[in-house]
């Protein structure tokens, strides 16, 4: 009974995930953690699983859209992926404890960096690695197309880096490191970097959750709801971002944020 | 749109198809296994180390058919974005970009090595 539970929860993640652009493992790991008292590791396995489905199954979306830039995608995930390959590794020597403060820290990151000013500058020219590679290209805006350069390549691998292994160790999609590291430091266009993101965070979390599964972290009994759940979320989700005002979801999210950030914090320091 | 933006476009289509098959997978085992199991979490409070192939086995053993099939829906899912990265290189080999499908099988490589750390450790 207390799986069937789950299923709305990770419904209700899934629509405010897809409406606020974060992954469902903000809201899912501290749920199956903070209020079923799930270990950690089994919940940000689970947290993965859902990641990979919403990265799937928003992709083709973002691509037809012309917004997703897949040769960035390409590269940067070098990065994400050895990145994940060292998070795992290193998942397996912390304690409940740590990853609870871990992923108390992150939250508290995660609802300062919502309250940023977003700037959306352009690169002038491209890094030597993004001439060679041809990582530059253009997307709609507005009816005409807007082409755009990639700066500071090294630097976005060596994020995409320490994103792959905070998405291992805390069962997120790291997409706000994503996000920082592309439209920051590589300049790329906002709504590219949200759809790239989207689009690596799939490769990203399958990195630790195949590892993960043949580990035995991954449980059908949790995973399956919370799945289940978090897809049919985002859908509702993307087919309601039109007619919903995101600025006082993302308000009363921050606020909630921060509540769950300190809950996590003190179970931490509990141990 | 070009071949390319096409090609990609198809391999995203295949990753929805792929995301819709593994969750009436999961959605089918976990309907199957729901009645025999009544309280999930009591097993999972505190952490245990138990691999998947011993897992397989203690539940074909039991001839527990849900949780087989949930498995056999997780599996998919995790493999699509792995998939997916294949294809790219297979797109890129056929665009004649040997840079970008070395960079394609760079990142394949890393997925089947992370994969294997799940059976090590």
């Amino acid at each position: 009974m207390m799986s069937l539970v789950l299923l709305p929860i990770s419904i209700i993640a899934g629509f405010i995930g897809s409406i606020l652009g974060l992954g469902g493992g903000v809201i899912v790991v501290p749920v199956l953690t903070l209020v079923f008292g799930v270990d950690i590791r089994y919940a940000v396995a689970a947290s993965l699983i859902s990641i990979i489905a919403t990265s799937s199954g928003a992709a083709a979306s973002f691509l037809k859209d012309h917004l997703t830039n897949l040769r960035l995608a390409i590269v940067l995930e070098v990065g994400t992926v050895f990145g994940a390959m060292s998070g795992f590794l290193l998942s397996s020597s912390l304690k409940s404890s740590s990853l609870f403060l871990c992923f108390g820290g992150f939250l508290l990151f995660s609802a300062v960096m919502m309250f940023r000013q977003k700037k959306d500058p352009r690169a002038e020219k491209n890094h030597p690695w993004a001439e060679k590679l041809g990582l530059h290209s253009k997307f709609p805006e507005k009816g005409e197309w807007i082409h755009y350069k990639v700066s500071n390549v090294p630097f976005g691998l060596i994020s995409m880096y320490v994103a792959g292994i905070f998405s291992a160790i805390l069962g997120i999609g790291s997409g706000i490191f994503k996000i920082m590291a592309m439209d920051g430091a590589m300049k790329v266009p906002m709504k590219v970097s949200s759809a790239t993101s989207n689009f690596m965070i799939g490769v990203t979390a399958s990195a630790s959750a195949g590892a993960y599964f043949l580990r035995g972290d991954i449980k059908p009994e949790i995973v399956s709801p919370v799945a289940l759940g978090i897809i049919l979320g985002a859908w509702l989700g993307a087919k309601a971002m039109p007619k919903i005002n995101a600025a006082s979801i993302r308000k009363i999210f921050i606020v909630v944020m921060l509540l769950v950030a300190v809950q996590m914090i003190i179970k931490g320091l509990k141990g | 749109m070009n071949n390319s933006n096409i090609m990609e476009l198809k391999i995203s289509k295949f990753l929805r198809v792929g995301v819709v098959i593994s969750g009436i997978f999961i959605a089918i085992g976990w309907g199957m296994s729901f009645k025999a199991n009544s309280d999930p979490f009591a097993n999972l409070q505190t952490y245990s180390s138990f691999n998947l192939i011993d897992s397989l086995q203690m539940h074909a053993i039991l001839q527990n058919w849900g949780k087989l099939i949930a498995y056999l829906g997780l599996a998919i899912l995790i493999s699509l974005p792995v998939i997916r990265v294949f294809l790219c290189v297979l797109l890129f080999i056929k665009q004649k970009e040997k840079t970008m499908a070395l960079i394609g099988a760079i990142v394949l490589i890393g997925l089947i090595l992370s994969f294997r750390l799940g059976i090590r450790t």
